[in-house]
């Protein structure tokens, strides 16, 4: 589905290039679960960026459904390959507001959600539906984090690229979203890139890292 | 009609016995502002002068060419005043606010005084000229609000910008709550001033109709259009601004340039 060919990746710094990560190959099949590792500030949230535009990489390829990124619409390919942030900017309105927003938006085919769906989409999530119709700036990390997976799987991508996604959940929650997650990716089709540091995550999952290593 | 009071070098220079006494009270306090009061009033009487004498010229024009020619100044000196208001500079919305200025004050200016005045021809230098520099004052403030509050709010909010470019959206998308906001913070100042006027403040084009005798009720409704045409132009002018910038903040991958990145938050 996704493969990445000798990709490089640098970000401009006080006017100069630094560069980041270079050499990085990798190939992400239906099924897949690849934890993605690295030290902080090696660029795992610039590879991820790249991987959808947000960011340009400075050499190599990368394909998606065998075409090369560059060949998709821009807005097309980010509603087939979600990168969720570590910490959503949840801006005005209310939990529901955000929820539905990206609906509304041309490029999106998925069918808006209705609220009955939304109320059992909250349990499966183990979040109280009353977060529905709170303003979203009151979330806590941890509920924002799985508000932000379960509107992201509404969508109905194929690939969802996440950035430490169970870092704000207590072990309770975290067995809940992994699961959910697990399960995600073995219905249909899909696939999933996730940047992770708990060692004993990464090891539940089928395949070895992606370790990304300094250039410099 | 009342009689028209026509004023005489006499009246002048009794008005400036007025400067005289700000002077002495610079002079007592020593407030040390003698020198600029005085240079400030000369030039008063200069460039006012000047002025009167360009626009007995210009109202005397019999060809639509120099006319125009004169609007364009206008627009230029007008643009030149809207660019060096901006605080952060983007490549290119120089171009964009040219445009948009031009566009929005000449639309309503010609539509004022073809259609609603119906001034024959429309482009009349004493109807014109003064509509046209009224126009454009107010909408270059406009255009220069909604454009400082759309590209810093685009900086401070990229964010949440790129969360939704993240979900599928277009720039367009991405960008609507802020563009909304953008051109409700250029018309602001317009809206405030139609809320008021007549109230607490008299605007001083009506001022300066009913000083020169005119008949309130017709002074009045010549202001009328004016508000009217005002906010026009204000509103085309700043959802112009943000349209053409939009477009200068996004490159090809639909992602936010990287100089919105830099220089901090």
């Amino acid at each position: 589905m996704l493969v990445a060919d000798n990709v490089a990746i640098a970000v401009a710094k006080n006017g100069s290039v630094q560069a980041l990560a270079d050499g990085i190959n990798f190939r992400v099949n239906a099924g897949d679960i690849l934890p993605v590792t690295g030290i902080s500030g090696v660029g795992k949230s610039t590879l991820l960026r790249t991987l959808v535009r947000l960011h340009s990489m400075s050499a190599g390829q990368i394909s998606f459904n065998n075409i090369p990124i560059n060949d998709w619409h821009p807005a097309k390919l980010r509603t087939q390959v979600i990168y969720i942030p570590q910490a959503p900017a949840w801006n005005d309105g209310t939990v529901l507001d955000l929820l539905l927003e990206p609906f509304k938006f041309k490029s999106v085919a998925a069918p808006e959600p209705e609220y009955r769906q939304l109320v059992h989409e909250f349990a499966k999530f183990s979040l109280q539906s009353e977060l529905l119709d709170q303003p979203a700036s009151l979330l806590s990390g941890g509920e924002a984090q799985r508000v932000a997976i379960m509107r992201a799987m509404l969508l109905e991508p194929q690939i969802l690229m996440l950035d430490e996604p169970t870092a704000n959940l207590d072990s309770d929650n975290q067995d809940v979203v992994i699961n959910l997650l697990k399960n995600w990716v073995s219905e249909k089709a899909r696939a999933i890139l996730w940047v992770v540091h708990d060692k004993q995550i990464s090891e539940s999952f089928s395949r070895a890292p992606l370790e990304i290593i300094s250039a410099s | 009609m009342n009689e028209y009071i026509h004023l005489t070098p006499f009246q002048i220079s009794l008005s400036a016995g007025f400067v005289l006494a700000a002077g002495i009270i610079s002079a007592l306090m020593r407030l040390g502002l003698l020198t600029t009061l005085m240079v400030a009033s000369f030039r008063t009487v200069v460039q006012l002068s000047l002025a009167g004498a360009v626009l007995g010229f210009v109202f005397g024009l019999k060809t639509i060419w120099l006319v125009l020619l004169l609007a364009l100044m206008m627009v230029l000196l007008a643009w030149r005043e809207a660019i060096a208001r901006q605080k952060s500079k983007i490549k290119g919305t120089g171009l964009d606010v040219m445009i948009s200025l031009s566009l929005s004050s000449f639309l309503v200016t010609v539509i004022v005084t073809g259609v609603v005045i119906s001034a024959k021809p429309f482009w009349t230098p004493y109807i014109f000229i003064p509509l046209l520099g009224m126009i454009l004052g107010n909408t270059l403030t406009g255009i220069s609000l909604a454009l400082d509050s759309f590209v810093s709010d685009c900086k401070s909010k990229r964010k949440e910008i790129e969360d939704r470019l993240l979900l599928g959206a277009n720039p367009v998308e991405a960008t609507l709550h802020i563009a909304r906001n953008a051109i409700r913070t250029g018309m602001m100042p317009m809206i405030n001033s139609m809320s008021i006027v007549g109230i607490v403040s008299f605007p001083g084009m009506m001022t300066g109709q009913l000083l020169a005798g005119a008949d309130p009720k017709d002074a009045v409704m010549y202001q009328i259009v004016v508000m009217f045409m005002l906010v026009a132009s204000t509103a085309l002018g700043s959802l112009f601004t943000v349209w053409l910038t939009r477009r200068r903040l996004f490159n090809n991958d639909m992602a936010l340039i990287s100089s919105l990145y830099e220089n901090g938050k």
